[in-house]
């Protein structure tokens, strides 16, 4: 399955059955941008980048669409991936960004939480700055400026 | 990253939800802490009795380790919740039974995108939104 993969690996992975749970976002056509903004953010390489030029059937897409993603998926560290694909208007696939969604980041120290949440909220939002909780935490969250809600938060007691 | 985890939002619903995703997952409701419960800050307006029930707080632990956590975020307390359908939360079971089993729990009195079928991937793949309005995808090469 090439589209899934852009090295030999990244197929297996992707093939792997195992169990795993990840994120996957939508975006109105900005996935490649969003995909790369997060990539800026968090270092590492697509394990996989297709577009809908890549599928089956896609002569029949809107010219626009066939370039759009299909699916892209950025190693978040610790197994964790995140994933997105583009919303296609032609299938009817109307996109609401809701705010009930968080990407819950547990890091590891607060460098890394400064780092993370600084490069995150560029541009979007910031909701709770980054600060020490009730709950024995330096934590925070914000909206980027892709719509996507992050919450960070450091276990002071780690 | 030493982990990512999702957090959800209801607006008064977050236990009923975490009950239902408990009969779908199994495991324990973990972490629960109430609005009650929660200590006094500096500045922060008193909870109304009516809300004090409500969850600050729950986790579950769902599949491969992925711990689901929700609170939450009344209209009462200032908050305007609104469900989109940008996100889903992707699970990759083993099994191809448990994607059926799975799929069929979630979708429960929810909405079914996509049912579940052979995709060009190689996968056994489906879309929904459950009851609550979370949008999931069951996705596994499993067979």
């Amino acid at each position: 399955m090439s589209v899934f993969g852009t090295t030999g690996s990244v197929s297996r992975r992707y093939l792997c059955p195992m169990l795993n749970v990840n994120p996957y976002l939508n975006f109105p056509g900005t996935t490649e941008e969003a995909m790369n903004f997060y990539k800026s953010v968090f270092g590492g390489e697509f394990t996989a980048f297709a577009r809908f030029s890549d599928s089956p059937g896609h002569e029949k897409m809107p010219k626009a669409e066939q370039n759009m993603i299909m699916h892209a998926a950025l190693p978040l560290g610790n197994g964790h991936t995140l994933m997105a694909t583009d919303a296609l208007e032609s299938m009817g696939q109307d996109l609401v960004t809701g705010n009930n969604y968080y990407i819950n980041l547990a890091t590891e120290s607060e460098e890394e939480t400064n780092r993370l949440f600084k490069g995150l909220s560029a541009g979007g939002k910031i909701e709770m700055p980054l600060n020490r909780t009730f709950w024995g935490a330096y934590a925070g969250m914000c909206r980027d400026r892709y719509g996507v809600q992050w919450m960070l938060n450091y276990d002071l007691s780690s | 990253m030493a982990r990512v985890s999702t957090y959800l939002n209801f607006a008064r619903e977050t236990e009923e939800a975490f009950k239902f995703y408990q009969t779908v997952f199994g495991g324990e409701l973990t972490g629960i802490m109430r609005f009650g419960e929660m200590p006094a800050a500096p500045g922060m307006p008193p909870i109304a009795d009516a809300d004090k029930n409500l969850l600050v707080h729950i986790s579950l632990e769902i599949l491969g380790g992925h711990v689901l956590m929700g609170t939450d975020a009344p209209s009462s307390m200032g908050f305007q919740l609104n469900f989109g359908n940008n996100s889903h939360i992707n699970l990759e079971p083993d099994t191809r039974a448990e994607a059926d089993r799975m799929f069929a729990a979630l979708s429960a009195g929810g909405a079914v995108s996509m049912p579940l079928a052979d995709m060009f991937w190689g996968a056994y793949f489906g879309s929904c939104t459950d009851k609550y309005g979370v949008q999931w995808m069951v996705n596994t090469m499993g067979k």
